[in-house]
């Protein structure tokens, strides 16, 4: 790695004070600092930019709000989901621009949703079953992968049955079901389904990767025994046939907090728990670990990634961890806006 | 050794000794002995001295509400009397489930008999289905059945004697005191385990219940005071859970009373603190006996000051409102970022593990 003196913009969620906030931070060798922000009524989760440079961001899990947000001008566009749906986390865009996607969850029955809105007035018009319990992040297809054509919307169901009244607790683990779905966007239609054989690994986050056209996803452990969640994958890979779980791995804790493609290549994972940043090649075999307490929110481009942890930040470039801006605690997810030189 | 094995072992032993904070209890300072109290103490105190009398009261009070709702209907009860047993059938159900822990989570109870909001559409559907018993109850929807439904049958659309609607509101009145009359049942089954005996069960009985303590004040303080507010569109009055029957100042007031009656101690258990498997062990006992003096004098402040916001949350005026859900967020705050991990609980709610 070499050091130089580019500077990036990430949109970012973070806990600062007792103020939920989501954000523009630059990054750089010199320092950080916050240059747009948002207060949010509680923590946000997931996070999406708009070909029009304007912010989506989602409630966390068991969420009750979206907003679009404008950086520069501070206009806000809040939604608030009906009253027997909660949010979980994720909100993306269509190629197209004209929907948005939302993973819920049906507070009676319990089940995963994906509602399709209006992306001029984020109300809900239709919605699908996503074939499963806890449904996470999205992910449109850019090419076809095996039988899957281009464009379709994987879904992550992390499996995990969830209650309203319970919150995030985990209750019935012996009921876990996670599965990665592909989905027709529009219809709901049912393309393909994937399990993993070990039940307690949750699927949730998602990347994918250019260069070998294969879809990471990073999961979180949920065994009872604390040995068997030490030293569970934190990786799986998807190439359109099945899901293989990360070889070679020494233990991470079992807890994979986000996931980016790698440049050239394979993925990177952040190791929460672990403290750790994790490679991977493309085929899920592990690279090698370095170290970053707290790691979590990943971002990347084309040519570089980014890393967050609890205080500092590491990227593909930089010999020395960068500061990140004080008294910001990040949350698991950031996004690149720009880099500039 | 795990962190329960850790968190069960110690019994009995006087650590702690507290000074009493001038907040809560005036001038005196006396030094007080708490005991370290136990995960099967915590279970003990609060399943069969706090949860068994609850849900017994609360099956009280929904049969009261049947007899009532069945004595409208047939012409022999006035409306306000009705309204009033309701009003007391719904605090008696808060002081149970706003710790939703227990038998009220295992039955999910919540979504049985207060899915809000209801669903007007259904409930005339339901209305002209006329089910009749237990088993009819079961196919209707909850958003068309518990308290909720007996609100709007009670006051948005109320129900005259002798009606189709009526008929339906004494189905519902009686689904909700099966309902309660099954969690005396469950919880009266939860009571009589032998927490000493299985430690497991008391450390996940413990974490649930402090996840669930901060689940309630989360409640309480975003989905039921703060959003609603905010999500109202201009000049537009807040769609509070319990507007239509004017019960949203007395079920905040009810929430946070169960609330905090886990959360701290009372003047009197500062001078006479619980006595381990005796009485319910509130939060601040526990980090007292756990020699937290400190994070328990903060905690108890914190608390005081959420006394005094809540006092004044009046839901026709917004300041009053924020100031209050302000307070209770400052608490979350604090429960999250120290008190809970001084019991060596994980947080599922927490701001602290990731997604």
């Amino acid at each position: 790695m070499a050091s130089n003196d580019r500077t990036t913009r990430l949109l970012a969620a973070w806990q600062s004070d007792e103020e939920q906030c989501i954000g523009l931070i630059d990054l750089a060798a010199d320092g950080a600092c916050v240059v747009h922000r948002l207060a949010l009524p509680t923590r946000a989760h997931g996070l999406f930019v708009e070909a029009s440079g304007s912010v989506l961001a989602m409630a966390r899990r068991p969420g009750d709000w979206l907003v679009r947000w404008h950086p520069r001008t501070g206009a806000t566009q809040w939604q608030w989901i009906e009253d027997d749906h909660r949010f979980n986390g994720h909100v993306m865009s269509s190629p197209d621009g004209q929907t948005l996607w939302t993973t819920e969850t049906d507070r009676d029955s319990g089940q995963g949703r994906v509602a399709l809105r209006n992306a001029h007035t984020l109300a809900r018009t239709a919605a699908f079953a996503t074939q499963g319990m806890d449904p996470h992040e999205m992910l449109v297809l850019p090419a076809r992968v095996g039988d899957v054509p281009a464009g379709s919307l994987l879904v992550a169901n992390g499996g995990i049955p969830t209650q309203p009244e319970t919150g995030r607790a985990k209750r019935e683990l012996d009921r876990m079901d996670a599965s990665l779905v592909a989905l027709d966007g529009h219809t709901g239609r049912v393309l393909g389904q994937w399990r993993l054989p070990d039940p307690r690994l949750s699927v949730r986050h998602l990347a994918w990767d250019p260069v070998s056209e294969r879809v990471g996803i990073a999961l979180q452990a949920e065994h009872d025994d604390a040995q068997a969640r030490q030293a569970a994958p934190v990786l799986a890979v998807w190439d359109g046939l099945g899901l293989q779980t990360a070889r070679e791995q020494p233990a991470l804790v079992g807890y994979g907090g986000d996931i980016c493609a790698r440049p050239g290549g394979g993925f990177l994972v952040s190791c929460t728990r672990a403290h750790h940043l994790a490679w991977f090649d493309a085929r899920g075999v592990w690279q090698r670990s370095e170290p970053l307490q707290e790691a979590c929110a990943l971002g990347n481009t084309a040519n570089g990634w980014w890393a967050a942890g609890r205080a500092s930040a590491l990227s593909d470039t930089t010999t020395d961890p960068l500061g990140l801006p004080a008294g910001v605690r990040l949350d698991n997810h950031w996004l690149v806006i720009s880099t500039r030189s | 050794m795990t962190i329960w094995n850790r968190f069960n072992a110690g019994l009995g032993l006087c650590l702690a000794l507290t000074q009493v904070h001038a907040q809560t209890t005036g001038p005196a300072t006396p030094v007080v002995a708490f005991p370290v109290y136990n995960a099967a103490h915590a279970m003990q105190g609060l399943h069969r001295h706090t949860l068994l009398p609850r849900a017994q009261a609360f099956a009280q009070a929904a049969t009261a509400l049947t007899a009532q709702t069945v004595a409208y209907c047939g012409g022999s009860a006035a409306l306000p009397a009705l309204r009033l047993q309701w009003q007391g059938t719904l605090q008696a159900w808060e002081a149970l489930s706003s710790v939703a822990t227990g038998a009220v989570l295992e039955r999910r109870s919540q979504r049985q008999i207060d899915f809000w909001p209801v669903r007007p559409a259904l409930v005339e559907r339901a209305i002209a289905r006329a089910p009749q018993g237990e088993d009819a109850m079961q196919l209707v929807g909850t958003p068309a059945k518990g308290l909720p439904a007996l609100e709007w049958l009670l006051w948005t659309r109320p129900a005259a004697p002798a009606t189709p609607a009526c008929a339906f509101a004494q189905e519902v009145a009686k689904d909700v005191e099966r309902e309660a009359q099954a969690l005396v049942q469950a919880e009266a089954r939860i009571s009589a385990q032998d927490w000493d005996e299985d430690a497991e069960a008391s450390g996940k009985g413990m974490a649930e219940w402090i996840n669930q303590w901060l689940g309630g004040l989360e409640q309480l303080r975003w989905a039921q005071m703060e959003k609603p507010l905010k999500a109202a569109p201009a000049n537009e009055r807040p769609a509070y859970a319990r507007l239509a029957s004017g019960s949203d100042a007395a079920s905040w007031q009810t929430q946070w009373k169960a609330l905090r009656e886990q959360a701290g101690v009372t003047p009197a258990q500062r001078r006479a603190p619980p006595q381990p498997g005796q009485a319910l062990v509130p939060i601040e006992a526990i980090l007292m006996g756990k020699g937290e003096i400190s994070l328990a004098a903060r905690w108890s402040a914190a608390l005081a000051q959420a006394d005094a916001a809540m006092a004044s949350a009046d839901p026709t005026r917004a300041a009053s409102v924020l100031n209050a859900a302000t307070a209770l967020k400052s608490l979350n705050l604090l429960f999250q970022n120290e008190v809970a991990s001084s019991l060596d609980i994980p947080l599922g709610f927490s701001n602290a593990d990731g997604d």
